[in-house]
């Protein structure tokens, strides 16, 4: 019996429609490589041995192979300044959005958090790339019909528009970096055995964002924000259903909580199946305030 | 504040600026915001001592004390159906899952995603669709492995094409053709099943696509 590499080369030849250039290769030992000869590669670098040699120059500024001055420092200034320390939005389109639900990656009974966004496997957020949320673009908003509850961290106003067009809901609320990181990998974060934490307030530039009801944000006004989906509604012209739906209303978070249903302050136990609640007032004071 | 991670206890750190003045002290911070302000910052030696010296009249005896003091903190344990169910909803995001399979129906979905019509038999050729269920149509930069080659140019690959890829190619032509009075370079890799349009040709091969059923 011949070995394996033969055999499997002979079955190539027998399954192949044609031979090409692609599939033959030369034997070994056939070709040989282009050996590198001495000169620049040399001792001197090319740059002579005898005084008589070294009658040629480098050019303008040479420093004998480290890299020269007037090249080492830049004539622009830097456009990227401070680029690590952006906070970042990573789009998030209402095509993306659609094309999950209708290929059933996303529940829509449910509501569609940044936790269950990340949980689907197909949209990402890294807290190291100082990633703090989605940011939801308008992109597709004609063709979104979707009915959702969502909950995204910066929103447009044609993709506000697009979700409560179809009855759905949309509000934009802050994480902070370790709010995110807890969110954008919730088993990660429950394995470890921390408490959960409470979602801080937004920083001073963005505080207009959150309390603006135009943006939905969570800190607004509820009325105000009412009052904004009216306007919303006249200016793209459709109406907003007068039924009121109780599976959204039944979706609430607290300003403080990163996930539905569990409170700052309790620790996890996904192996003992428990959650451990602190007793004492001043501990949970200040979880909630 | 800080917790224990195995035990989740909390540990007392006496360092922090305090605020309630009660027997088992917790620590809070002055603002939850990180700012840094400049006016805080004092500019003379004699205001730099005059806060160090307020420090230390706050802090007292702790600024020197090394021990840290682990207290015990009471909870409470439950297991909850209802709240633990919030918690299994984000176990079962996290677990290994197969790929959802859509419904087998002849609709379109808003998307433009449609359940493959098409049967391998219909036409010389089948396109298979990717195992996310969407077009195996890709847009890229054409890398060589000749790294000397410096041309660089956006080509389409249509992957996953089984039966007579010949026939596939012949058809996709005239189809650009049709739309575009151009002839497009294809490179036909019949082993590893994908046909190579220079350009980016993406839409109308996915419209193709369509038209087809695939």
């Amino acid at each position: 019996r011949m070995s394996g590499v033969r055999e499997k080369a002979l079955q190539y030849l027998r399954e192949v429609p044609r031979l090409t250039h692609g599939n033959i290769r030369n034997l070994p030992g056939t070709r040989t490589p282009k050996k590198r000869g001495y000169g620049q590669n040399g001792k001197e670098r090319g740059w002579g041995a005898s005084a008589r040699q070294k009658l040629h120059f480098g050019p303008l500024g040479y420093e004998s192979g480290s890299t020269p001055i007037q090249r080492k420092t830049a004539f622009e200034r830097s456009y990227n300044y401070g680029i690590h320390s952006v906070r970042q939005f990573p789009p998030l389109s209402l095509y993306q959005l659609q094309l999950a639900i209708d290929t059933n990656r996303l529940d829509v009974t449910k509501p569609i958090d940044m936790a269950a966004l990340c949980g689907t496997g197909v949209f990402f957020l890294d807290p190291s790339k100082n990633q703090f949320g989605f940011n939801l673009s308008s992109d597709g908003m004609d063709l979104f019909k979707a009915k959702v509850h969502l909950e995204v961290q910066w929103a447009d106003e044609q993709a506000i528009a697009a979700v409560e067009r179809n009855g759905g809901k949309i509000t934009t609320s802050y994480y902070d970096i370790h709010s995110v990181i807890a969110a954008s990998d919730a088993f990660k974060f429950l394995k470890s055995g921390q408490p959960i934490p409470r979602r801080l307030t937004p920083p001073g530039n963005l505080l207009e964002y959150y309390i603006n009801p135009a943006n939905r944000g969570y800190l607004a006004d509820p009325v105000m924000v009412e009052k904004e989906k009216e306007v919303l509604a006249q200016k793209y012209g459709y109406s907003i259903s007068d039924k009121l739906d109780d599976r959204l209303l039944s979706f609430k978070k607290d300003p403080r909580q990163i996930f539905y249903g569990l409170e700052p302050g309790w620790i996890v136990s996904v192996q003992d199946k428990t959650i451990y609640k602190p007793k004492e007032a001043d501990v949970k004071q200040i979880y909630t305030t | 504040m800080n917790v224990c991670y195995k035990s989740g206890r909390v540990l007392l750190s006496q360092w922090r600026h305090t605020v309630l003045a009660l027997p088992s002290v917790r620590t809070v911070r002055h603002s939850e915001n990180f700012t840094f302000d400049w006016d805080k910052v004092p500019d003379t030696y004699e205001k730099e001592r005059k806060q160090f010296e307020e420090f230390c009249e706050e802090v007292g005896e702790a600024r020197i004390n090394n021990n840290l003091k682990i207290e015990n903190v009471e909870y409470t344990a439950s297991q909850n159906a209802e709240e633990w169910k919030h918690v299994q909803h984000l176990v079962d995001l996290a677990s290994p899952t197969f790929i959802p399979v859509p419904e087998k129906s002849d609709e379109v979905k808003p998307s433009g995603f449609y359940y493959p019509s098409a049967k391998p038999g219909d036409y010389p050729y089948y396109v298979r669709r990717a195992p996310s269920w969407l077009f195996p149509v890709y847009v890229g930069d054409y890398a060589k492995q000749n790294k000397k080659d410096k041309r660089k140019f956006v080509v389409t690959t249509i992957r996953r094409v089984d039966g007579d890829i010949f026939a596939l190619r012949k058809d996709l032509d005239a189809f650009l053709f049709e739309r575009y009075e151009r002839e497009f370079i294809c490179k036909v890799m019949e082993i590893a099943q994908k046909l190579i349009y220079r350009g980016n040709v993406e839409k109308d091969i996915k419209d193709f696509l369509r038209l087809k059923g695939f």
